[in-house]
């Protein structure tokens, strides 16, 4: 199983270092910016309490003031960047693994190794939690020195919680891009697939949160993990961590079963 | 072990309404080398990917190295000892050659890599992405062979190999068989056919029309008579028993493939003038010609319905194959391809 994963994390490597350089920038950026939100703080916050609460829901989740650290960074960064955009981009690049393959031919050679299609799509997606944790070590380290470099103080622990907490949840987003990925002859449709299903998650848990209808977005993973609870509280949700896990791992059975059962 | 290889029996598969073999059925015996012929469209590709278990029959079996296909744990097992060139090589385009080798050496083993590679050189340490075709062809060649598989399916292997490296190809197919693989691959190269392997199935529209050994194919298959004569004259005359096709070319050469009754030839070109005469063996290409030109196959291999293949004839198109066709070198295959063409539209795809 491993020699898929080793081979397809290999080539990975560059995308990783674009991906996590990307994100150390952009929280270079919004942390460089914070001393000045922190000084506009009560205006801040009046014009936030005012937002239509689906804003409030998509930009902040449970967060209700942006000029503490916490908030901000939860508003700023986790609640957008990693919610949606890093759940967009796992979901997107999971989609490709297979599919990509399957579209210019080059699955037919491994396929017609001694390897089970169910070890292909496995050690495919298993390639993408070295990737996941990678981003995630080096955005908590670049989100810690960032956080002392304006001379404010988190909880170190409660930060580091919020990145490993999000790997069961990018994971089970990239589980969707795989079911997309295994059903689909061109990597095009699989990854607008995937997109549309994570950021339709996401929107649903928006437009639904504190409505009659709250438990439409119960089938959102964005719901079942809360980086502002635990950032600031250090509060974490087990029973949504595990649906997180067990809706990864029900994906993956799902896309191994499709495959088997695929014509090519 | 003297079960074959590879067994086909009443394969039938369709993509929905598309045609891609049907009731196919031929075995491949250990320790030959196996030619699987047919023009693009034909069904090859189909077959193959059959056979690897990448696609699974509409009917009928096949089995690989006695393993049914349509069981897959145990054509994973059964696939240790197979190695594939697939049609349209593919690898991973920014991976180097040699980590593409690790890879596959990873999976299935690479005990010959270093010979291979000796013979079909590479730059192992380059992306694929900057490979030739040929280069990639040399690249899929040795991870088809380097576990030392014992049987070896390929798809057009040679495509894009140049005349070196396609005898150095050749010399290792016969090694191959002479150690005691099996290999079968498609092609539409007869000459390169007709150099390596044994035996031939050729297929057509998705249904095999031949099956022979390759010698006795070519010798059933008779001669090639041209005869350029003072006056242009009728094919219809050279219509006599054993002459299984007689066309005029647009040069105004009669063709004749005659399966005997050489008397009657002479007879018939006797009290001619003739400027030029040439008589050769059948070539595979002439066969091909053959089974694509319109007739019945069981006919035309037995040597000659001459009905069949000149049905629709007629002196009218051999005089007008002079004047309109004669962009066409050989008119009869204009015909052929006509003909089969456009029944092999119906089909088109069916390699995808």
């Amino acid at each position: 199983m491993l020699e898929i994963t080793r081979f397809e994390t290999g080539r990975r490597i560059r995308g990783v270092l674009l991906l996590s350089g990307a994100l150390v920038v952009l929280i270079a950026l919004t942390m460089a910016l914070f001393p000045s939100i922190k000084q506009a703080g009560v205006d801040l916050d009046a014009y936030v309490a005012n937002l239509p609460p689906e804003a409030r829901r998509a930009f902040l989740g449970n967060v209700t003031t942006i000029s503490t650290v916490e908030g901000y960074l939860v508003s700023q960064l986790y609640q957008f960047g990693w919610l949606l955009i890093l759940g967009v981009y796992y979901g997107y690049a999971a989609a490709s693994v297979v599919a990509r393959e399957v579209e210019d031919g080059s699955i037919e050679l491994v396929l017609t190794s001694p390897v089970s299609r169910t070890r292909v799509v496995v050690g495919k997606y298993l390639s993408l939690l070295p990737s996941i944790v990678a981003v995630n070590a080096l955005t908590f380290l670049a989100v810690d020195a960032a956080v002392g470099f304006v001379g404010e103080r988190v909880d170190v622990v409660h930060l580091l919680m919020v990145h490993v907490l999000s790997v069961p949840y990018l994971l089970a987003c990239a589980g969707l891009g795989l079911v997309a990925s295994v059903v689909s002859d061109e990597v095009r449709r699989a990854q607008t697939v995937a997109i549309g299903a994570v950021f339709g998650m996401y929107l649903v848990d928006s437009l639904t949160f504190d409505t009659d209808y709250e438990w439409l977005g119960n089938v959102a993973f964005s719901r079942y993990f809360d980086p502002g609870e635990i950032l600031i509280d250090g509060k974490v949700d087990w029973a949504g961590l595990a649906i997180l896990v067990g809706a990864a791992v029900l994906l993956v059975v799902v896309a191994a079963e499709l495959f088997e059962r695929r014509d090519l | 072990m003297t079960d074959p290889t590879i067994v086909v029996s009443g394969l039938t598969k369709y993509y929905g309404d598309v045609r891609g073999v049907e009731d196919l059925s031929f075995a491949v015996r250990p320790g030959e080398v196996f030619g699987f012929l047919g023009p693009n469209g034909s069904g090859k590709t189909t077959t193959i990917r059959v056979l690897l278990g990448l696609t699974s029959p509409t009917a009928g079996s096949a089995t690989l190295l006695d393993t049914d296909v349509t069981d897959r744990d145990a054509l994973r097992e059964a696939r240790r000892d197979l190695g594939h060139v697939p049609g349209d090589v593919s690898f991973y385009e920014r991976t180097t050659g040699e980590r593409v080798l690790d890879y596959f050496g990873r999976l299935k083993g690479e005990r010959r890599r270093e010979e291979l590679l000796e013979r079909f050189p590479v730059h192992l340490d380059r992306r694929v992405k900057t490979y030739s075709r040929g280069n990639r062809q040399k690249l899929a060649i040795v991870q088809a062979f380097m576990h030392e598989p014992t049987v070896v399916v390929m798809d057009e292997p040679t495509s894009g190999l140049d005349p070196l490296v396609q005898n150095e190809f050749y010399d290792l197919l016969a090694e191959e068989r002479d150690r005691g693989a099996t290999v079968f691959f498609s092609s539409h190269i007869l000459s390169e056919v007709r150099r390596v392997c044994d035996r031939v199935a050729v297929i057509r529209e998705g249904k095999l029309v031949a099956l022979e050994n390759i010698h006795d194919l070519l010798e059933k298959s008779g001669k090639v008579v041209r005869v350029r004569l003072a006056e242009s004259p009728d094919p219809d005359a050279f219509r006599f028993d054993g002459v299984a096709r007689a066309t005029v070319d647009a040069d105004g050469v009669l063709e004749l493939v005659v399966t005997g009754n050489y008397e009657g030839l002479v007879s018939h070109l006797d009290g001619r003038e003739i400027e030029d005469i040439e008589i050769r063996e059948t070539s595979l290409e002439d066969v091909f010609i053959h089974f694509y030109g319109g007739g019945d196959v069981e006919d035309t291999t037995d040597g000659g319905d001459v009905e069949d293949t000149t049905d629709g004839g007629g002196t009218e198109t051999g005089d007008e194959r002079g004047t309109n066709t004669g962009d066409e070198p050989d008119v009869d295959v204009s015909r052929a391809s006509g003909a089969g063409g456009g029944d092999e539209g119906t089909g088109g795809g069916g390699d995808a």
